[in-house]
C-alpha cells in the first residue's frame, strides 16, 4: 500500500492510498480535511494513516515520511499475524513534538464528555463534522472544529473500539497544532481489551497519552 | 429448537474421487476443529455412483451433498453447491486429497472471526509417493513424519485452502459459476475478496499444514482434451480480464438458502397507481433476477395497495406510512432494505431490461456503484429523447452541479443508510445525495448504459416544484464547493472535455428501445423457448392462451421438457411472466398507429412452426453432447410414438395443436456407427450431422436402399 499525504482542487487536504497485492482495497481511499494540520510530524502522521487504513493493509506499506523505529515496532505487533512491512524507516535520533494538555475529541452526534475532575486543567478541542453535512472549519483560541470524512472511515459500532480509530486518527494529526499531550475520547471501553492496549502502546509510540472521557 | 450456530464450515468439492482418500480428509478435517463448533460438507458434483460415498460420508458425520452434472466439472460450481447449505461464520473451500494437522481449522477460524478482514489462502505440502492414502490409512496419520518428509509444493500459487467470512462470500456471491473444468477458481475468488476489501493472508504458522496426499498426477489428463485446454483458458480470461468482484450475475444457480437479495429496488410512491403497475413490471422484466422490491407508499388515497398487491410475488414487499414527503419515504425503503446495493427506481418510470444486470459489469475494486443515461419518453406519443449523462467527480459537479438521473443509480445500500435524503428538502434531495456522496468519497462509475425510460407527463415533480429543487440544488453545490479556491476551480475545469462524456450504447439507435416502451403506447410479440414449470397452472394456462401458437416439446411422451411459442400482442405483464419463469424469450414492438405489420412476421404453418423446434431441440442437443470424441449426431425422424431408445440419446415429441411427431437425438463416435445403428434398428429416416463420410457412397458399398439426408443444421 503506497499512503501520500496531498491536497485535491476541490480543497480538501490528507492520506490518498493505492492497494498493492496483498492489500484489500480500502473502502475509501482518502482520508481527508476541509484544512490541514499546519504541522505534521513524520512519527503521528505513520500512526494516523495506521490507524485509518490498518484493516486493508496485507504487505508492503510505504508511509509518507520516514518514522520511528518505535512506530514500525508497535505497528508490526499489532498487525500480527499479518506480516506488514512498514517502510521507511528512520534510524537517526529525531525530536518529538511535546503537548502540555488534553484534548477533548468529539464528533458529529457525540458530544465531548466535560470530566469534573479536570475542572480548571486547560484543555483543548478538537470536533469532527460530517463531510456530507458540513464544509470548512473554525479555529478558536482553544480549538478546532473540521469537516472531514473521518466519519465514513468508521465502523460505527458503538462502544467498540474499532469505530473510534478513525477520529481518533484526526486528533493524532492535528494534536501538535493544538499543543496537546493527550487524547480524550468519548464513550464507554474496556480499557483492560487488547484492542485499547494496542491504541495506548502506538500512541505512546508517538508521544502521545489516551483517556476515556468518563460521564 | 434452537439451532446450533456453527463457527467454521469446510467444504470439499470432488467427483469420482477415491473414498478412502476422501475419508482421510474429512476425517483429518473434523479432528481439527478443537474448540470451535465445525462442520464437513462433502460436495459430490456428478460422481457416477454416489450411494456408497453417501453412506460412508454420513456414517462419519459429515454432510453430503451430490449434484447431477452434463458430465462436466466445475470446482466452482461444486465449492458453491458445499457452501449452499453451509451455515458456518467462516467458510473455507478445499479438496478431497489434503488432509490437516491437528490445529489446523481451530487456528484459520479463530483468525478469521478474530480479524474479518482476512481472506486465508495456504499452500499444501507435497507429500511423497509411499505416502498414498493407502499407506496413511493402513498407518495412520504420521503428522511429525509428515512434516520432515513434506515440501512446499513447487509452483507458486493458489490451491488447496481458502477461507472468508461468511459475509463476503455472500457479498461478492461465491466462486464464479462461469468457470469449469480445471483451473483458475481459487486466485479468481480471492482476488475478488481483496477488491471487496479483504487482505490477502498466506499462512504461514506450524500450527496449520495442508498435506498433499500422494496419487498419480491429474492434470495430464486434462491438458490432452481440445475442450478441456479451451476452458482452460476461458478461466484464465475471467481471471485476467474481469475486474468486477460481484459475479453470477445474472444467475446464481447454487445460491445458499440465507442469501440475502443482491439488489433492492426502492419504489417511493404516492398517488401513481396509473403508473406504478408498469413501473414495477419493468422491475419484473429484468434479466438479473436477484432483487427484492421495497415500495414505500408515502400515504396514497388511491388504489395503490391494491396495485402492488396484485402481482402475487414474494418479492416484492409493500410498506404504507403516513405521507412524510419523498426524502422521508426514500429514508425508509434504505431502512427497509435487504439487498447489498440498491436501485433506486420511480414510481412513474420505467427500467430498461438489463438495467440491474449492467451495474454489475461497472463496479469493480474501490467503486461504490454505478449509473447511466435516460431517455424521456411521451407519454402520450413515444417519442424519445436521449439524454447522456456525464461521468460523476469533483470536476464535472463544479462545472454544472448535477448529477445524473437518480433512477439510473446502484449504490451500496450501506452507503444511503448512512449518508440519508435530507428530509428537510422537499424536492432536489437525489441531486444533493449525490454531491453528499462525491464529497464525502463515495465512487460510481459511468455505465455507458441507457438505465431507464423516463415518463414525460403533467404531474412530475420536476415540473410542479421545479423553484424549490432548483434552490435546493444550488444550496448543495454551494456547500460541495464552499473550500474550492478559484485556482482549485480552474484546475479542475482545465479537465473537462471529451473524457466526461462517455459512448452510450444504442444512444444512436433509440428505436430498439420501443419494445420497453408502455403498453398504451406499443404493440409486442414475444418469442420465448423454455420451461414454464415453475408458473403456477392456471397462470400458465393463461399464458399459454395469449399465444399465437405454440409447441410442447416432452421427454419420453410424458414431463414437459420446454415450451416455444410467440405472444402477438405481448403485455409487460406477460414477459414479467416469462422472465419469472427463466425462459429465454426475445421481443419485437412496433407503436401503436405505425404502418408495420407485426402479425404479419409471425408464422402460422404449424408444421413449419415444429420444424423449427425439432431443429432447435437437435441444435442444443449437439451443444450438450458434443466434445472431440463424438463427432456424429444423428436426428431420427417418423418412428412410432411409444418407442423408447434409453442411454443412448434423447427421445423427444412435439406437439403443437393437433400435430405431433417424434424424434430421436443421437450421438456417434462416427458415421459408419450412425450407419449400422440404423440398419439395425430400421430406422427409415435419419439425418447425420458430423464427419466428412459421404454417406450415399457408403450405403452403395454396403449395397443398402435407405432414405438419407445430409447434415442441414
Amino acid at each position: 500500500m503506497i499512503i501520500k499525504w496531498n491536497g485535491e482542487y476541490v480543497g480538501h487536504t490528507g492520506f490518498n492510498v493505492a492497494a498493492d497485492d496483498y492489500d484489500g482495497e480500502p473502502r475509501f481511499k482518502s482520508f481527508w480535511f476541509d484544512a490541514g494540520p499546519k504541522t505534521r510530524h513524520p512519527d503521528r502522521e505513520a500512526v494516523a494513516a495506521f490507524l485509518v487504513f490498518n484493516s486493508t493493509m496485507g504487505g508492503l506499506v510505504h508511509m509518507p515520511h520516514k518514522f520511528s523505529p518505535a512506530v514500525d515496532t508497535a505497528m508490526r505487533s499489532i498487525s500480527n499475524p499479518v506480516p506488514v512491512v512498514f517502510s521507511p524507516v528512520e534510524y537517526y535520533p529525531k525530536a518529538l513534538p511535546s503537548g502540555s494538555r488534553p484534548l477533548e475529541l468529539s464528533w458529529t452526534g457525540i458530544e465531548a464528555t466535560p470530566k469534573d475532575d479536570t475542572a480548571g486543567v486547560d484543555t483543548t478541542y478538537l470536533r469532527l463534522e460530517r463531510s456530507d453535512q458540513a464544509a470548512g472549519s473554525l479555529r478558536t483560541l482553544r480549538g478546532l472544529t473540521v469537516s472531514s470524512n473521518a466519519w465514513l472511515h468508521s465502523d460505527g459500532r458503538e462502544g467498540c473500539v474499532s469505530s473510534i480509530r478513525p477520529y481518533l486518527a484526526a486528533a493524532v494529526l492535528f494534536a501538535e497544532d493544538l499543543d496537546a499531550d493527550s487524547i480524550r475520547v468519548p464513550g464507554d471501553f474496556d480499557q483492560d481489551s487488547r484492542e485499547w492496549k494496542d491504541l495506548v502502546y502506538l500512541l505512546g509510540t508517538a508521544r502521545l497519552g489516551l483517556e476515556v472521557a468518563r460521564s | 429448537m434452537i439451532k446450533e450456530t456453527i463457527d467454521v464450515s469446510v467444504v470439499i468439492g470432488f467427483s469420482n474421487w477415491g473414498l478412502a482418500r476422501l475419508e482421510l480428509a474429512v476425517r483429518s478435517i473434523q479432528a481439527s476443529f478443537g474448540g470451535l463448533r465445525g462442520e464437513v460438507i462433502v460436495s459430490d458434483y456428478g460422481s457416477h455412483s454416489f450411494e456408497d460415498t453417501r453412506e460412508l460420508m454420513e456414517s462419519l458425520g459429515a454432510r453430503y451433498v451430490y449434484t447431477a452434472t452434463d458430465g462436466t466439472w466445475s470446482r466452482s460450481r461444486a465449492l458453491n453447491a458445499g457452501f449452499a447449505v453451509s451455515s458456518g461464520s467462516v467458510l473455507v473451500s478445499t479438496d478431497a486429497d489434503m488432509v490437516f494437522s491437528p490445529e489446523s481449522m481451530e487456528t484459520i477460524g479463530s483468525w478469521i472471526l478474530d480479524d474479518p478482514s482476512l481472506c486465508l489462502l495456504l499452500q499444501c505440502r507435497d507429500l511423497p509417493e509411499q505416502w498414498t492414502d493407502a499407506e496413511i490409512d493402513r498407518v495412520g496419520y504420521q503428522w511429525d513424519t509428515f512434516e520432515r518428509v513434506s515440501r512446499l509444493r513447487p509452483r507458486w500459487g493458489m490451491g488447496g485452502m481458502m477461507a472468508v467470512p461468511r459475509e463476503v462470500f455472500m457479498r461478492i456471491r461465491g466462486l464464479d459459476e462461469r468457470m469449469h473444468t480445471y483451473g483458475g477458481e481459487d486466485i479468481d475468488f480471492a482476488t475478488r475478496a481483496k477488491r471487496a476489501g479483504q487482505r490477502l493472508l498466506w499462512v504461514d504458522d506450524e500450527r496449520v499444514r495442508m498435506y498433499h496426499m500422494w496419487h498419480a498426477p491429474t492434470r495430464e489428463t486434462h491438458s490432452k482434451s481440445v475442450a478441456a485446454t479451451n476452458a482452460i483458458e476461458f478461466n484464465k480470461k475471467i481471471v485476467y480480464t474481469d475486474k468486477t468482484f460481484v459475479r453470477n450475475t445474472p444467475i446464481w444457480a447454487h445460491r445458499p438458502a440465507d442469501a440475502g437479495p443482491l439488489v433492492t429496488v426502492a419504489i417511493s410512491t404516492f398517488n401513481r397507481a396509473n403508473f406504478l403497475a408498469e413501473s414495477i413490471s419493468s422491475v419484473l422484466c429484468q434479466t438479473l433476477q436477484d432483487f427484492e422490491i421495497v415500495v414505500v407508499d408515502d400515504g396514497s388515497t388511491d388504489n395503490t395497495r391494491q396495485i402492488v398487491e396484485s402481482f402475487d410475488d414474494r418479492r416484492i414487499r409493500y410498506f404504507f406510512q403516513e405521507n412524510a414527503g419523498i426524502a422521508a419515504a426514500r429514508n425508509r425503503a434504505a431502512d427497509e432494505a435487504r439487498g447489498y446495493y440498491t436501485a433506486v427506481h420511480d414510481d412513474d418510470d420505467l427500467m430498461t431490461p438489463w438495467r440491474l444486470e449492467k451495474h454489475f459489469e461497472h463496479i469493480a475494486a474501490g467503486t461504490h456503484g454505478s449509473f447511466g443515461s435516460f431517455v424521456n419518453f411521451d407519454d402520450s406519443t413515444g417519442e424519445m429523447k436521449l439524454f447522456a449523462s456525464k461521468i460523476l467527480n469533483d470536476g464535472t459537479i463544479i462545472d454544472s452541479g448535477g448529477a445524473p438521473g437518480h433512477g439510473t443509480w446502484l449504490v451500496e445500500t450501506d452507503i444511503i443508510r448512512r449518508l440519508r435524503y435530507d428530509e428537510s428538502l422537499s424536492s432536489g434531495v437525489d441531486n444533493n445525495l449525490a454531491l453528499r456522496m462525491v464529497r464525502s468519497g463515495v465512487a460510481m462509475k459511468h455505465s455507458g448504459e441507457i438505465m431507464m425510460l423516463r415518463r414525460v407527463h403533467d404531474g412530475q415533480i420536476t415540473v410542479s416544484d421545479e423553484s424549490v429543487q432548483k434552490t435546493s440544488a444550488r444550496q448543495t453545490r454551494q456547500l460541495f464547493s464552499y473550500i474550492t479556491t478559484k485556482w482549485g476551480v480552474d484546475k479542475l475545469g482545465a479537465e473537462r472535455g471529451p473524457k466526461d462524456y462517455v459512448p452510450i450504447r444504442l444512444g444512436k439507435n433509440l428505436d430498439t428501445l420501443v419494445p420497453f416502451l408502455p403498453d398504451s403506447l406499443v404493440q409486442r410479440i414475444a418469442v420465448f423457448r423454455g420451461s414454464l414449470e415453475c408458473l403456477p397452472h392456471e397462470v400458465r394456462r393463461r399464458l399459454l392462451e395469449r399465444c399465437a401458437h405454440f409447441v410442447v416439446e416432452r421427454q419420453d411422451e410424458d414431463s414437459v421438457v420446454r415450451y416455444s411459442g410467440a405472444i402477438v400482442g405481448a403485455s409487460m405483464r406477460d414477459l414479467a411472466l416469462l422472465r419469472r419463469a427463466g425462459v429465454e424469450f426475445e421481443v419485437s414492438g412496433e407503436l401503436i398507429g405505425s404502418d408495420e405489420g407485426m402479425e404479419e412476421s409471425v408464422p402460422n404453418d404449424r408444421a413449419a412452426i415444429t420444424e423449427a423446434a425439432v431443429r432447435q431441440a437437435f441444435r442444443d442437443f449437439v451443444e450438450q453432447a458434443g466434445d472431440e470424441d463424438y463427432s456424429s449426431f444423428g436426428l431420427v425422424r417418423r418412428i412410432a410414438p411409444d418407442r423408447k431408445v434409453s442411454g443412448i440419446g434423447w427421445t423427444r415429441s412435439f406437439t403443437c395443436g393437433d400435430l405431433k411427431e417424434t424424434v430421436l437425438f443421437l450421438r456417434f463416435t462416427n458415421s459408419v456407427e450412425a450407419f449400422k445403428a440404423q440398419i439395425e434398428n430400421d430406422w427409415t429416416e435419419m439425418e447425420l450431422l458430423g464427419d466428412a463420410i459421404e454417406p450415399a457412397s457408403l450405403l452403395n458399398e454396403l449395397n443398402i436402399s435407405r432414405r438419407l439426408f445430409g447434415a442441414s443444421l
